[in-house]
């Protein structure tokens, strides 16, 4: 998928760690594992405010697009 | 006062009838073949061969053509008893959950109940069209109804029933994954 998710980056760059996001944003250590892994089909617009709330960030810093055909 | 019936107990009912039915089917589907067997080797049989249906004609005439009528009913009898072992079996693996329906194994046991009515419909209609055929050749044949291999026309409708369910079924799986990998 051309969409790659950059919350591993964030977390390190935050200093956190799954278990705290976890507990912050309020989802579960399994579908915060779909979200950083780029496993996930979507991501619903809250979910996305949380995260950004929590991480303080913006949805470009977690979320990036990337050309698969030139790559 | 009030009676409310839920999915459970329906599912409840149908799991009795599903047993019922799936032994009703092995029991003819066992006695057709036991008695085709039997048959080769006692021509007696053929008189009562299954349910009121007399096939002695038929053996006198032509003993090839009876092992033919005969595995034209045995072929839609066991595919009927294979049917219901699948809907039989669903209630079992648990792959009924009414909390999430839409799953890549429902929808293959559809589309497999899907084939099987098909090919049902398809033995039946060539066993119903093979006795008519031996019926025009002045040999004296029992009612298809008596012959277990009537209403060919509904298995086949049937099939097309099932096969769109399970187009809508596989749309329903894919928009289940989708729901499940959204955080």
């Amino acid at each position: 998928m051309p969409i790659i998710v950059n919350l591993d980056v964030m977390m390190a760059k935050r200093k956190m760690s799954l278990n705290e996001l976890s507990e912050k944003v309020g989802l579960t250590l399994s579908n915060l594992s779909i979200l950083k892994t780029g496993k996930a089909k979507a991501i619903r617009f809250s979910t996305l405010e949380t995260v950004c709330k929590v991480l303080k960030c913006q949805p470009g810093d977690i979320l990036e697009y990337v050309d698969v055909a030139e790559n | 006062m009030e009676f409310r019936i839920g999915t459970k107990q329906i599912l409840a009912v149908l799991n009795v009838l599903s047993w019922i039915i799936f032994l009703g089917l092995c029991v003819e589907a066992g006695g057709i073949i036991f008695n085709t067997v039997y048959a080769l080797y006692k021509p007696v049989v053929a008189q009562h061969f299954w349910n009121e249906a007399d096939l002695s004609a038929l053996y006198t005439h032509d003993k090839g053509h009876f092992i033919a009528q005969t595995v034209l009913m045995i072929i839609p009898a066991i595919l009927k008893a294979l049917l219901f072992y699948l809907i039989v079996k669903l209630f079992y693996n648990k792959k009924l959950n009414m909390a999430r329906p839409f799953n890549p194994e429902l929808t293959r046991v559809i589309n497999l109940i899907a084939w099987i009515c098909m090919g049902i419909g398809l033995f039946s209609f060539w066993g119903i069209n093979y006795a008519g055929w031996i019926k025009s050749q002045g040999v004296s044949m029992p009612e298809i109804e008596s012959l277990r291999i009537g209403g060919a026309d509904v298995w086949l409708f049937m099939a097309v029933v099932l096969f769109v369910i399970g187009q809508v079924f596989k749309k329903g799986t894919e928009l289940q994954t989708e729901s499940d990998l959204t955080v």
